[in-house]
């Protein structure tokens, strides 16, 4: 069996390690050069990211960053016409703001988290680079220090105000920023919400707080303020809470008959996934399961007006304003019988992301064409600032398709991929999806990424190369089976697709760079 | 005249093992065990009254106080009265998100606003000014089959056809309904005070006895179903005076009424589970 590693070796000197406090330009640059093997002038240069669209000195836009928490971007009723099957979510729900925001933007309908877990999927939107890279393969860690966050990179190219609302999650073992402290995400400011970790009770505070900033604003500097929605990640406790401990089996607890939503077509499902995985056992009943849904959709319509309540201050002002939309994962909703986030499939994964502006952004259009995941936020907020994005970016600027005078390229990605719980790995290619786990050694809780003391990643060489350990892959084709019920991984036929992705995996990994200084209070 | 008098049968309720019709009870489970309500007696729901509430997130070690708010109530005419409310939602930092509203409602079955103030802002004290722009100050009002919501300098209109409440007066509307007589209520709910969440239904549910800490409380819920919303319940006393509400993972326990105070505790436990929240730091007042 090859012992082939999985990344190229490498090692980072103490001395291109990020402090955020005392952060400069050159220190993020020359710690993404040394670890790419480039020197600080290979970057491009600031006077370039100054011109590419546009002086310093000209009026930017305000940015608007709306994240909510496990939204399945089928539960959005504005895409019903695309998620036709009357079990996915639309069907089941009224968001009238949402659909307004889908009609007067752009979506992308093949959108893709990088990772269907809070934390580490929120440390790619924010840095453009993988979860592995920054450290955050699981909830509860902090971003590498040589990695910079948004607020940062904005901090440090431009005069833009950097204001964050909600949850972050991606500082250690919290969720809400504080105003100072070790606990102040470096180069934000914070509007101090949280107390709980419930959307129910967080969320109005995140919706009122950030329509309050941009109906006060002055216009004098542009601001990026993210506004980021627990909802309906409540339903994360609904599990905990509710199930068996609440509510006898065939208990239709609220009396609502016909209007609980009807199971998935993959609720049975029979083959076998890769290690560690399996259907969730705590719902004893069919009606169980609805009720879980019923309550879920509920909260999708309450992140629904909390969406509504910024936008409608955003339009007041009718200024020039980029909004981009998105969630950091799906959620499971019985289909495989799942709940919550974590696995491969796609409700986990995919997630909605619109992109809103009225003076920049096409309306109306419905993307079911571009593979895109959001690793591309960052560089694509980037583009709208008028700067370059950091160095080593994993996501691609989507800019060219929603601008209304851009001129689209002709060639992009063919493949998008998606790491989960940790060692998990999914390539999705524009008709089928591929899904993988190494197998590994050791505490699952952080085992995957190097601390600063060098303690060496425990991943078992080579069982993820060669695949002998069976079952360890996934393939379903999308085209034919969108709901994932048939895995061909094992189909003599669809050998030479398997090779294929396997090999577009060992390309990809072959760029990234694991994050080696997490864990930040 | 109490509900109490009107209902032929009541029954005590274990809340470790509650039925279908107690399933939003178990909820509150842990809290009634250490729930001491207002001494008070005889309610005027159609006076002039004030009540203060504990606000609670359930967690699945069973929940914590994250909040308070107060209802008062001004009675004016046969036709109408006034309702502040006033809310406190603890944040980090030493922060709080502060709500104020003046309320202007019909005295029908729904308590339907009809035009109110209302501000929110983050600061650390209710008279400190906002925090980093988050001040803001508005008005609502329901005109001509439309829901206006304004600030000083432009108005928004959303259609708004048919029977309406908002979801603090409904607060004061459950103690102004008879019991099990109520017929069902639909309407389109206006959620805080600028929101519209359409295709509501407010029913009676039951009746319970359920013990706390200083004896046993009679208890009549209505439940309320509808978008955006996790459904509802509420539970008023015998006097029809407002006492638990449930929704989902939240609740609210009548704390003090008409200056006379009772006991909420700060958390209470329940058997269920681990506390997401242990450790994290976000129940940090």
């Amino acid at each position: 069996m090859p012992k082939n590693k999985m990344y190229p070796s490498q090692k980072v000197s103490s001395e291109t390690t990020f402090e955020p406090h005392d952060a400069s330009r050159r220190s993020f640059i020359k710690a993404g050069a040394a670890v790419s093997g480039l020197s600080v002038l290979d970057r491009p240069s600031l006077a370039a990211a100054m011109t590419k669209t546009g002086s310093r000195t000209g009026k930017k836009p305000n940015i608007v960053f709306i994240i909510s928490d496990q939204l399945n971007i089928d539960a959005i009723a504005g895409y019903k016409s695309h998620y036709r099957h009357p079990a996915y979510g639309g069907h089941w729900v009224k968001t009238p703001h949402l659909d307004r925001l889908a009609q007067e933007g752009y979506s992308f309908l093949e959108s893709h988290t990088a990772d269907p877990v809070c934390s580490p999927s929120r440390s790619c939107m924010f840095t453009g680079r993988m979860a592995i890279e920054t450290g955050v393969v699981q909830i509860n860690i902090g971003l590498d220090k040589n990695i910079p966050n948004m607020g940062q990179w904005f901090e440090q190219y431009t005069d833009y105000r950097r204001i964050y609302c909600g949850k972050w999650h991606i500082g250690g073992h919290w969720n809400y920023p504080r105003v100072s402290g070790p606990r102040k995400i470096p180069g934000f400011d914070t509007l101090p919400v949280g107390g709980s970790g419930m959307g129910i009770y967080t969320d109005p505070q995140v919706s009122n707080s950030a329509s309050s900033f941009i109906a006060n604003d002055h216009g004098d500097t542009p601001y990026l303020l993210v506004a980021s929605l627990m909802n309906p990640h409540d339903i994360c406790y609904w599990a905990m809470n509710l199930d068996g401990k609440r509510s006898t089996p065939q208990e239709d607890i609220y009396q609502l008959g016909d209007q609980l939503p009807v199971l998935p077509p993959n609720f049975h499902y029979h083959y076998k996934e890769p290690q560690g995985e399996g259907p969730y056992r705590g719902f004893h009943s069919d009606t169980q399961w609805r009720n879980y849904t019923y309550d879920y959709y509920r909260m999708v319509e309450d992140i629904d007006e909390h969406v509504g309540r910024i936008m409608n201050a955003i339009r007041e002002r009718n200024d020039d304003t980029i909004v981009i939309f998105t969630s950091d994962h799906g959620e499971g909703l019985g289909r495989h019988q799942r709940i919550e986030k974590w696995h491969p499939y796609q409700t986990s994964v995919k997630v909605p992301l619109i992109v809103w502006s009225p003076k920049h952004v096409k309306p109306g259009v419905l993307d079911t064409e571009h593979l895109v995941a959001n690793v591309d936020i960052m560089p694509t907020l980037c583009d709208y600032a008028g700067i370059e994005a950091p160095p080593l970016q994993r996501g691609h600027n989507l800019r060219p398709w929603v601008d209304r005078n851009a001129d689209p390229p002709r060639q992009w990605r063919t493949n998008v991929y998606s790491e989960w719980q940790i060692t998990g790995r999914n390539v999705r290619t524009k008709r089928y999806k591929w899904a993988m786990r190494y197998q590994y050694s050791g505490d699952f809780q952080k085992p995957f990424v190097r601390k600063t003391d060098g303690k060496a990643m425990q991943f078992v060489p080579g069982h993820g190369e060669e695949f002998t350990e069976y079952p360890n892959e996934l393939l379903f084709d999308l085209e034919k089976d969108p709901w994932e019920i048939n895995n061909l991984a094992d189909d003599p036929a669809y050998a030479s697709v398997v090779k294929e992705h396997r090999q577009i995996l060992r390309e990809w990994e072959a760029k990234l760079i694991p994050g080696v200084n997490y864990d930040r209070n | 005249m109490d509900m109490a008098k009107k209902s032929s049968m009541t029954a005590t309720v274990d809340l470790a093992s509650a039925g279908a019709t107690d399933f939003a009870l178990r909820g509150l489970k842990g809290l009634t065990e250490q729930y001491m309500p207002p001494p008070l007696g005889e309610f005027t729901p159609e006076g002039s009254w004030n009540q203060s509430y504990a606000m609670y997130v359930l967690i699945p070690h069973g929940a914590r106080r994250v909040g308070e708010f107060t209802l008062a109530r001004e009675a004016k005419d046969s036709a109408g009265f006034t309702l502040n409310v006033q809310t406190r939602r603890y944040s980090v930092s030493g922060f709080s998100q502060f709500e104020r509203a003046e309320i202007q409602c019909k005295n029908d079955a729904l308590a339907s606003p009809v035009s109110w103030l209302f501000d929110t802002k983050l600061a650390q004290e209710a008279g400190d000014p906002p925090y980093l722009q988050s001040g803001r100050r508005r008005s609502g009002a329901v005109r001509d089959g439309m829901l206006l919501i304004g600030d000083k300098i432009r108005t928004y209109r959303t259609a708004l056809q048919g029977a309406y409440s908002n979801e603090w007066t409904l607060l004061e509307a459950v103690q102004r309904l008879p019991g099990e007589r109520t017929p069902p209520l639909p309407y389109t709910l206006i959620d805080e005070y600028d929101l519209l969440q359409p295709s509501h239904r407010l029913a009676y549910r039951d009746q319970v006895v359920v013990p706390v800490k200083s004896g046993s409380l009679k208890l009549h819920s209505y439940c309320d179903l509808g978008a955006g919303v996790i459904p509802t319940t509420y539970w008023v006393d015998e006097h029809h005076r407002l006492v638990f509400v449930c929704t989902g993972l939240q609740v609210y326990a009548l704390n003090a009424a008409n200056g006379r105070t009772g006991s909420c505790p700060d958390r209470y436990n329940s058997s269920v589970g681990p506390d997401p929240l242990r450790n994290s730091g976000d129940a940090e007042k």
